[in-house]
């Protein structure tokens, strides 16, 4: 070997090392993180679906604007729920994480919030998914609610949107996330068998491999 | 001054030194995809691998491959699989010294298919996790890139010498041979 060769290979194994002792370093200080308090009790119940006892609980960190959320809800949660919500397999938990570059969806996550104070938070949830094309330029959310909510509840979840309560249970969850380290959505956290799994899930993912996760998990 | 045998020697030394630190990234990135989920690294509890926990690695493995929306269900379930294993044994081909010019070889195409996948997703704005040593636990980012980046030219470099040593080597015996 010419010495110039090995003196670069040389030069190559030291910077690595260091590169990989930081890198390690930042992940062992992002696994401590505490666990934070919940938002307010009440109302994230309306936000959750299943039974409490259920041997896995997913904490789902969502931005109702999101196109990834909507694929994500669309594609996998929604046969998660059939599959294993129903079942009393998984305790499914909706956190609102509205990103700054999303315009709407703090007032979409208003709105949502104000039905589960209703009890009516799953169509609602669903009706802002679906038409999510339909309401993510120009904000016009009330026309699509109009479509899953009577009149009557249509009023009460406009004046709801509006009031401190449910602005500052929005942002409970927001500041959950934030303790959690939350920074893209949706991530979705993992609590299997009563022990929070450190590895979060990111991004969309496929049923199918969803799928075999959480019967890998159930095994267990 | 240097003498050339003493050049020698300090090749042959950098190239074990350079063989040995990649096969500790690949055995480092095989043992971060397969110990059971939820461990902390190096404790007793990572290294009790059991039928059960190596499900649940290999199916939180295929969420983090899945992430990047790039294979079918199929070939996503294939690939987490597989480049556990091949990591595996990548690293301990390295280790023992074996074949090193074409594992070290094999070894960079695996970096330089992976650091494009990684350069690829991230100019996508896909706001995912690595999973590139253990499973959500790094969002991919520009260091990403640039650690991925360095252990390729690392593996590169391992390859180079690899090949330059053999290459020697032949020269030597073409020149100690007898003449016919």
């Amino acid at each position: 070997m010419r010495p110039n060769a090995a003196a670069l290979l040389l030069a190559l194994l030291v910077v690595a090392a260091g590169v990989c002792a930081v890198g390690t370093q930042g992940q062992k200080a992002r696994s401590v993180t505490p666990v934070p308090k919940s938002p307010p009790a009440e109302l994230a119940g309306q936000k959750a679906f299943g039974v409490k006892t259920a041997p896995i609980r997913i904490d789902e960190f969502t931005d109702f604007e999101c196109p990834a959320c909507r694929a994500l809800f669309m594609e996998t949660l929604r046969p998660l729920m059939d599959d294993y919500v129903s079942s009393g397999k998984v305790y499914l938990v909706h956190h609102d994480f509205p990103l700054p570059a999303h315009p709407y969806s703090r007032p979409a996550a208003y709105y949502a919030d104000a039905a589960a104070a209703l009890g009516r938070f799953e169509p609602v949830e669903q009706a802002l998914f679906v038409n999510q094309p339909g309401w993510d330029v120009k904000g016009n959310i009330t026309p699509y609610l109009a479509g899953v909510l009577s009149p009557a509840e249509l009023k009460k979840v406009e004046a709801l949107a509006g009031t401190k309560e449910i602005a500052s249970a929005v942002q409970s969850d927001v500041a959950l996330g934030q303790q959690f380290d939350v920074r893209y959505t949706p991530t979705m956290f993992v609590t299997s068998h009563g022990r929070r799994l450190p590895s979060p899930i990111v991004g969309v993912v496929s049923y199918p491999i969803l799928r075999n996760y959480l019967n890998a998990l159930l095994r267990q | 001054m240097t003498i050339p045998g003493g050049r020698a020697r300090l090749g042959r030394w950098l190239l074990v030194l350079g063989r040995l630190g990649l096969a500790a990234v690949f055995l480092f990135a095989a043992y971060g995809k397969l110990r059971p989920v939820g461990t902390a690294p190096f404790s007793a509890a990572s290294f009790q691998i059991s039928s059960s926990s190596l499900a649940v690695s290999q199916a939180m493995f295929a969420i983090q491959v899945d992430s990047y929306q790039l294979l079918s269900d199929r070939s996503v379930e294939f690939v987490s699989h597989t480049l556990p294993w091949f990591e595996l044994a990548l690293g301990l081909l390295l280790l023992s010294g074996l074949w090193l010019r074409w594992v070290a070889l094999a070894g960079s195409a695996l970096l330089g298919c992976l650091l494009g996948v990684v350069i690829r997703t991230y100019h996508a704005g896909l706001g995912i996790n690595c999973g590139c040593f253990s499973p959500g636990t790094e969002p991919l980012s520009g260091w990403t890139i640039a650690r991925d980046s360095l252990i390729l030219a690392w593996g590169l470099a391992v390859a180079t010498g690899a090949f330059l040593r053999a290459r020697g080597r032949r020269a030597r015996a073409g020149e100690s041979a007898p003449a016919p």
